[in-house]
């Protein structure tokens, strides 16, 4: 799911795709920015009136299907105030759906359940003007909790700049993978 | 001197969000300040909106951000006004941010504090702090004085944070400590939530449905 405005990630994005293309994986990219994505609601009826769907019908319900039937979601993102960008997490919020409403304990804290039960691993990647330490401790820190909001078996976090090498990003990205156990 | 409060939540009038922010600005107003508000949701939608937007962040000394975190972060509405005023605002001002989360415990706001301190700095505005209530469905979108004993010390709470802003100081850690405190005991919280949740699907006709999976393809071929 790439929610740049333009074509600023592109280096993080081709990586992301070679490498999973390479170890066998069926690439599907979801451009944001080419998406007719309404805000969440919050009317929470994804959840006690049409469970599992939200009620307005625009294209994040498809984001929501290629969602809950992939084995690995990385997430880019121009990394905004340490955190995601609009266009991300306009259809981020549009996936609460795919956990169940219920609240469980979940070692020293409380989650929600998956819907749908694929193991799914994850991978963010962030994209910086410069390094920025608060900002990048902070998208850590959110993507962490994000993985364990979202279930995920494994995840890594991957934060590329676009005042370094675009061969850079393809580096980080690759780690990220690697550390989130996505291989061949 | 002058107050905005930022409602950014898709609930509106109706929201936990609304109610904590509405309840601070009542308090600032009863102590000489002109005070505002906006509903952020709708404002981002159209471009009449974001210039309203902006127009009240220019003309504010204080400007509070009171949402509901959705996944870890502000929802997309809040952060599309930050972006927007970041590109735009040219005045310096205070920010407090006031965040609220469905799980009991309030440390799951924490990257939604972050992100908002690093907004007022990113916009040079001075960081006046955050207050972060876990559980804010409990006060059900109710007005605080309605809420009763529930709700009693995030008033105490906001009580304390308006006298600091009013005397133009930084919010002070015993508000943000208190506010931070369980609303109610995580096992009991968890517990009536899952009820609450039973019953609303009940009454919708659904919760032998509750868990369906309409995206599954394995299941849908």
């Amino acid at each position: 799911m790439d929610g740049s405005i333009s074509d600023e990630m592109r280096p993080a994005v081709d990586a992301s795709k070679s490498h999973l293309q390479e170890i066998g994986l069926q690439v599907e990219t979801v451009r944001l920015k080419e998406k007719r994505i309404g805000q969440c609601r919050g009317c929470f009826d994804c959840w006690v009136r049409t469970p599992g769907q939200c009620i307005i019908d625009d294209d994040a319900n498809e984001v929501m299907r290629s969602f809950v039937n992939s084995q690995v979601i990385v997430l880019l993102t121009p990394v905004t105030f340490g955190g995601h960008s609009s266009q991300l997490k306009k259809a981020l919020d549009r996936l609460l759906g795919c956990m169940l409403p219920y609240l469980e304990r979940c070692g020293r804290d409380t989650r929600h359940p998956r819907r749908y039960d694929l193991a799914r691993r994850m991978v963010f990647v962030g994209l910086l003007p410069q390094r920025d330490h608060e900002a990048q401790t902070t998208y850590r820190e959110l993507s962490k909790m994000n993985a364990l909001n979202f279930r995920a078996t494994a995840w890594a976090t991957a934060l590329v700049f676009s005042n370094e090498r675009p061969e850079m990003a393809s580096v980080a990205v690759r780690e990220a993978f690697l550390e989130a156990g996505i291989t061949p | 001197m002058r107050a905005a409060l930022l409602n950014g939540s898709p609930r509106g009038s109706r929201s936990t969000s609304r109610a904590m922010g509405s309840y601070a600005l009542e308090g600032l107003r009863s102590r000489g300040w002109a005070v505002e508000e906006l509903d952020m949701c709708r404002a981002v939608t159209t471009s009449e909106g974001l210039t309203d937007l902006l127009a009240l962040a220019e003309r504010s000394d204080l400007m509070i951000l009171s949402f509901p975190t959705y996944f870890d972060s502000p929802p997309a509405a809040v952060i599309r006004a930050m972006e927007t005023m970041h590109s735009r605002i040219r005045k310096g001002g205070d920010l407090l941010a006031i965040e609220n989360c469905g799980y009991v415990r309030s440390g799951n706001n924490s990257p939604s504090l972050s992100i908002c301190r690093l907004f007022a700095r990113d916009i040079g505005w001075e960081w006046r702090g955050g207050l972060s209530l876990g559980g804010g469905n409990v006060l059900a979108g109710h007005g605080l004085e309605e809420a009763g004993g529930v709700a009693r010390n995030v008033r105490k709470a906001l009580d304390q944070a308006v006298l600091a802003l009013a005397e133009g100081k930084a919010v002070p850690q015993e508000a943000i400590d208190l506010l931070g405190r369980n609303i109610v005991p995580p096992f009991l919280h968890n517990t009536r939530a899952n009820r609450a949740w039973d019953r609303a699907a009940r009454k919708n006709n659904v919760l032998d449905r509750i868990r369906d999976r309409p995206y599954m393809e394995e299941e849908s071929r």
